[in-house]
């Protein structure tokens, strides 16, 4: 088994809305793959920490 | 005519600056720096709000635990920061679910500039995006950290794909949603790395 590690931000912004996505690793977030498979198609993940937040919603309170 | 020239003889010297006098506005001329219209990837107006669906996935030993909730992030004000240039204070709420009323969970501060967005957050300034947005560009999202070590390094970058579409998943029985002018910021390297 080979393992992958995954950490650090991606943020989606759209034009004149502001940031529709936001998913967020930890640094101890890993996955344990298969043998000979890539980092494209990652397995399980076996320890670790995500959040992942998503526009729903917006206007004036 | 040749009154005229003789007239321009008795005040040549006047004559010269005058017929000079643009040649010298010319050169004295102040260049001012326009900067273009780029797409407001992170628009602040002072009284709205933003709604996020949240889930927090938590892994132990292969075991997933979800958490979902909501996050607000309100404008609640625009004021001056030390060097007199416009803020805006972000309020961030959270609830467990929609029926749920809103709890004040932290505060946030946001500085758009012409050529970058600037957040402030647990007294952390950070460069959130950067203007224009390029291709695979990338810039250090902590400049202004006092850090030596990480000041020059390149810690933030664009995805290949500018001002095109994206379409965020459905959540929190919220329909999926296209956006049509997006970009993505990642951290360094896809933030994936193999051990």
């Amino acid at each position: 088994m080979n393992a992958l590690y995954q950490r650090g931000l991606q943020q989606v912004y759209a034009s004149g809305t502001g940031l529709v996505q936001r998913r967020r690793f930890s640094h101890n977030t890993y996955y344990l793959l298969p043998d000979n498979s890539t980092k494209l198609t990652p397995g399980v993940v076996q320890d670790g920490y995500s959040r992942f937040e998503v526009l729903i919603d917006k206007g004036t309170i | 005519m040749s009154s005229f020239f003789r007239l321009l003889a008795a005040y040549r010297p006047w004559a010269l600056s005058i017929l000079a006098l643009p040649a010298l506005l010319a050169g004295c001329r102040h260049e001012v720096v326009v900067v273009p219209a780029y797409d407001n990837y992170f628009p602040v107006d002072v009284g709205t709000y933003r709604t996020y669906a949240v889930a927090d996935s938590n892994w132990v030993k292969g075991a997933l635990t979800v958490s979902n909730y909501q996050f607000r992030e309100r404008v609640t004000e625009q004021f001056a920061d030390a060097a007199g240039q416009p803020a805006y204070r972000l309020v961030r709420s959270k609830r467990p679910n929609s029926a749920a009323g809103w709890v004040d969970d932290s505060a946030s501060v946001v500085q758009p500039m012409a050529r970058a967005v600037v957040v402030t957050r647990n007294n952390i300034r950070t460069v959130a995006l950067i203007y224009p947005a390029q291709p695979n560009k990338g810039w250090n999202d902590m400049a202004f950290s006092a850090s030596p070590d990480t000041i020059t390094s390149l810690t933030r970058f664009y995805g290949p794909n500018v001002a095109a579409p994206y379409t965020v998943p459905a959540a929190q029985g919220q329909p999926a949603v296209t956006y049509p002018t997006t970009v993505t910021t990642k951290t360094t390297l896809d933030g994936v790395s193999t051990m």
